[in-house]
């Protein structure tokens, strides 16, 4: 893959690979994945131990590039203009304990080379932001779970990245600081890039455009949402068709008459007829009659869209298959 | 230009972003961080002085002043206490105690995975931290000699509190360099706190109490086996005699005389016997800079290796 003159990527990576090395047992953590992240937010999905973490380690500089290259913005990964572009929220941050939450983030804008006055200012303009700022004078190790969550994104937002990276971000929270941060990731990629790992993809669907998926350290598929949902419900829902009416009980019989319908039923979780029918378009033109000749109210009449969680274990269970 | 609108140069000037150039902002940040969050708490600065202090402040305390009463050199009498109890034992240790967790602690703790994502080189990270423990080892002893000397004033007219004060505080940033220098390294060789400070703790004991101990044995053997083996070449504590004899010369001729014994068991002298009595005379191994020299070639070394070792070090928190 070779990186276009013209445009240069938020990430790239070409068949990047990290093997930890442990005596006889090299583990292959990240094998041979290429990037190519244009401005926006992009989740990046997998299993636990899927290779996530590994690759925005590396990413970031933390660990090194068994094989393979990196770039942030066209700057090599780890390299010092490389970390001036990124702010990064680690899967588990740690803090230092007995700083308060303005110490910290003083210190990590000094750290990220604003001048002491810019970033003062700029602390606690964020801890303004992230409602935090009544807090600020409190040790960080008094902090609960969500607020630790915030003054992380704050520190990886210091000094304006142009990149952000975020690994697990919702990880340890409970459902509102999970909306919470969510909102806030949401606000963010208006002003940046945001590259977020998870593995909760209801939160992922809300948040980003484009995803990566990887599992045991391969890339399995990159496109944008919207593409994967479309060529998943044409691979595996397209015959399936949901009616809700006034009177669903009156219309099951008729429509298991139908030639172009192979089975129709009311579906206990949703009491919604469910019907698996060889011709769409015909059922189409039929259930405007059906509800006019039954005299019963039209409620819903869709096709099943398919969750982005679907999608994601029946890539992975193909995977493990295929193994 | 309309008054309430923003200054467009002002504007232009803030909408730089940081690191057109190299800064040494991040560097000086870690220093300052390092050095009051980590380093000079209330608590281990108290503490330190407080042992520093402690002996040579009950030696003067408790020595009648009917033995003070003629010319007296303070020199003579804290030297030894300062230079064993204290530069030999206490302040290695409580360096030791300082720069062990410096790295090692970040690692355990995860913190140092966020450091490394920002733009400062781990080179920078391992140098910015024992700049910081520098300072506090120099306030330490700056501290700790000041109020020795202020209580030796309170007590009696000695005529060499600076002579004092000169030998220990050269003395003192010596003992530092070596001792932190060897910490850092492996402070950032390992990852283990306990591992860090072993090894270094082990070589203060080894060389300044279980050598001390049977130095005399190797020194009394039929031909002196210290000498004939060159054992000296490995004895942390002789080179370190060597230097303090070297800086004790240069304030107080005399220095000598005051410790010979001591500087004898440290394999800086060696008995003589002339027929009439025992002499102490010069062994003269080493040039006392070139101890100097081996000493502080080994701390660095060992930073050096601290650094390459972080520097290929896998940092996942």
């Amino acid at each position: 893959m070779v990186q276009e003159k013209s445009f240069i990527p938020e990430i790239w990576t070409q068949e990047l690979t990290k093997i930890y090395d442990r005596g006889e047992n090299s583990i292959k953590a990240v094998d041979k994945i290429d990037i190519t992240m244009k401005p926006g937010v992009h989740g990046f999905l997998g299993p636990n131990g899927a290779g996530k973490t590994s690759t925005i380690h590396m990413l970031i500089g933390a660990i090194s590039i068994t094989e393979g290259k990196a770039k942030i913005k066209g700057e090599y990964a780890g390299s010092i203009r490389a970390r001036r572009i990124i702010g990064f929220l680690p899967q588990n941050p740690s803090f230092y304990d007995t700083m308060t939450g303005e110490q910290y983030l003083k210190f990590v804008g000094e750290l990220s080379g604003l001048r002491r006055k810019d970033a003062k200012e700029k602390a606690l303009e964020l801890l303004g932001k992230l409602e935090l700022l009544e807090a600020r004078d409190r040790n960080i190790e008094k902090y609960s779970e969500g607020m630790k969550q915030r003054i992380g994104i704050a520190a990886a937002l210091i000094h304006d990245p142009e990149l952000l990276i975020l690994d697990e971000p919702t990880s340890n929270l409970d459902p509102i600081g999970r909306a919470n941060i969510i909102k806030d990731i949401k606000e963010l990629s208006k002003k940046m890039s945001v590259f977020v790992s998870s593995h909760i993809l209801s939160e992922i669907e809300q948040m980003c455009e484009k995803v990566t998926i990887i599992h045991k350290g391969k890339i399995v598929l990159t496109d944008t949402i919207k593409n994967i949902k479309k060529m998943h419900s044409i691979k595996g829902s397209q015959n399936i068709v949901i009616l809700d009416t006034s009177s669903n009980e009156k219309l099951i019989q008729q429509l298991n008459e139908k030639d172009y319908i192979t089975n129709a039923w009311i579906d206990e979780t949703d009491n919604k007829i469910h019907m698996i029918s060889t011709d769409i378009e015909m059922l189409q033109k039929a259930i405007p009659k059906m509800i006019i000749e039954n005299n019963v109210i039209l409620r819903a009449f869709h096709q099943p869209e398919i969750s982005l969680q679907e999608i994601f274990i029946e890539i992975i269970e193909d995977e493990v298959e295929n193994e | 230009m309309n008054a309430l609108e923003p200054n467009p140069v002002k504007k232009k000037i803030r909408e730089i972003k940081p690191f057109t150039t190299a800064s040494i902002t991040p560097s000086l940040a870690l220093i300052r961080k390092t050095l009051i969050f980590d380093l000079c708490t209330v608590k281990r600065i108290i503490l330190s002085v407080f042992f520093m202090v402690l002996v040579p402040a009950l030696i003067l305390v408790f020595t009648p002043s009917i033995v003070l009463s003629g010319e007296e050199h303070v020199v003579q009498l804290l030297g030894f206490v300062t230079w064993y109890y204290n530069f030999a034992i206490l302040f290695p240790i409580i360096i030791i105690n300082a720069t062990g967790p410096l790295i090692s602690e970040e690692l355990r703790s995860g913190t140092l995975l966020f450091l490394v994502s920002k733009p400062i080189t781990r080179t920078k990270i391992i140098l910015s931290k024992f700049i910081a423990l520098l300072v506090f080892g120099t306030i330490v002893i700056i501290l700790s000699l000041s109020i020795i000397c202020l209580i030796a004033i309170i007590k009696y007219s000695f005529v060499d509190i600076g002579s004092y004060l000169g030998i220990f505080f050269l003395y003192g940033l010596i003992i530092m360099l070596f001792f932190g220098g060897i910490t850092m390294g492996f402070s950032s060789i390992f990852s283990r706190p306990r591992n860090v400070l072993l090894l270094p703790l082990a070589l203060v004991i080894f060389s300044f109490l279980v050598m001390m101990m049977f130095k005399p044995l190797l020194l009394f053997a039929a031909d002196n086996w210290y000498e004939k083996y060159l054992l000296y070449n490995f004895d942390i504590g002789y080179h370190f005699s060597n230097i303090f004899l070297w800086i004790g010369e240069s304030f107080d001729p005399e220095i000598l005389d005051y410790f010979a014994m001591i500087f004898w068991m440290f394999g800086i002298t060696k008995t003589e016997y002339d027929g009439w009595e025992v002499n102490y005379v010069k062994t003269n191994y080493y040039p006392p800079v070139v101890s100097f020299l081996f000493l502080i070639g080994i701390a660095g070394i060992l930073i050096t290796i601290g650094v390459f070792s972080l520097k290929r070090r896998d940092i996942s928190g």
